[in-house]
């Protein structure tokens, strides 16, 4: 919307150029216009005092933020109904999903195995690393198990990259277990974590959902 | 006999009941209009949100305002009532006063 030649640009021109740009057709139009449009009869009220005019572009400047503030919020569910928008929030949630089951995975089995020979005879160390060992299982599993469960899309690939980060930690473990003098327990929990994340993959590969996912997306 | 299918009723939040009262009353309304007749229950900028959902749900109908080519302004928007928005409220207007009716009965 352009002036005619020689003719100063109206009031709200900055703000309508903006919004052309920036803003989608539904918030342009539903918005922005009508409040640019307030503005400009207003502004034509005011006439050339200048106290006037500039209250009342700050009115109205204070009211479009908080329209597009409104709006976001009522529409919220409407964002989140896109799919490509719904996806890539779901992505995010990926790995910190996957990280925290695997944490809740570890906490779990130290608790069990914790009470369960609390009063056990025996070396704590022992019952401690057996107890980790085994905890590693249960960790390398539920990471990937998440991963797969949580990803959108591509179940399989993402399984297989997650089962990857598993075993790249625990060839971590397993190297820091030879480097200074061979530590048993770091060496069994890297090789427990490794079993448990390839075992996971192994069964997501097979999971008929990995499928039925993988060839809706090919 | 055939069943008549049932219009789902649409919700009318605060807001949208005092436009649809004012608009009831005054015919057609600008949206500033709308502001300075609600005496601050309405808000300037937020009430376009408010008027575009209602436009959605066909409550309202709007008019650009007739302006000249050549003045580069944007045309401002004449609201008012549709007959269905006019119906949607006095559902809502006789739900309330059952309501009320049977609270002071009870």
């Amino acid at each position: 919307m352009r002036p005619p030649r020689g003719q100063p640009a109206p009031p709200g021109s900055w703000l309508m150029r903006w919004a052309e740009r920036h803003c989608s057709p539904v918030v342009r139009d539903g918005v922005v216009l009508p409040i640019v449009a307030d503005l400009q009869y207003e502004a034509s009220q005011a006439g050339t005092r200048w106290l006037a005019r500039a209250t009342v572009y700050l009115r109205h400047y204070a009211g479009l933020a908080c329209a597009m503030g409104y709006h976001r919020l009522t529409t919220r569910r409407t964002a989140l109904a896109n799919p490509k928008l719904k996806a890539g929030l779901v992505w995010l949630l990926v790995v910190p999903v996957a990280l925290l089951a695997s944490r809740a995975a570890q906490f779990a089995v130290v608790r069990l195995a914790s009470m369960a020979f609390y009063q056990a005879a025996g070396p704590q160390d022992w019952i401690t690393g057996a107890s980790k060992s085994v905890a590693s299982v249960f960790m390398g599993a539920s990471f990937v198990v998440a991963v797969w469960w949580v990803a959108p899309r591509r179940k399989r690939v993402v399984a297989g990259v997650a089962c990857g980060v598993v075993l790249l930690w625990a060839g971590v473990l397993i190297s820091g277990a030879v480097v200074q003098g061979f530590n048993g327990w770091l060496f069994a929990m890297g090789l427990s974590g490794a079993l448990g994340g390839a075992v996971a993959w192994g069964l997501t590969r097979r999971s008929a959902h990995s499928a039925m996912n993988d060839s809706a997306f090919r | 006999m055939v069943p008549v299918p049932e219009t789902p009723l649409p919700s009318l939040s605060s807001k949208e009941r005092i436009i649809l009262d004012l608009l009831a009353s005054n015919g057609e309304l600008y949206g500033l209009q709308l502001v300075k007749e609600s005496r601050g229950e309405l808000k300037r900028g937020t009430v376009y949100v408010t008027l575009q959902r209602m436009e959605t749900k066909g409550l309202i109908a709007s008019d650009a305002e007739k302006l000249s080519d050549d003045s580069g302004l944007v045309p401002r928007r004449m609201y008012r009532a549709t007959p269905f928005g006019l119906r949607v409220r006095k559902v809502w207007a006789h739900a309330a006063r059952m309501l009320s009716m049977g609270e002071a009965g009870a």
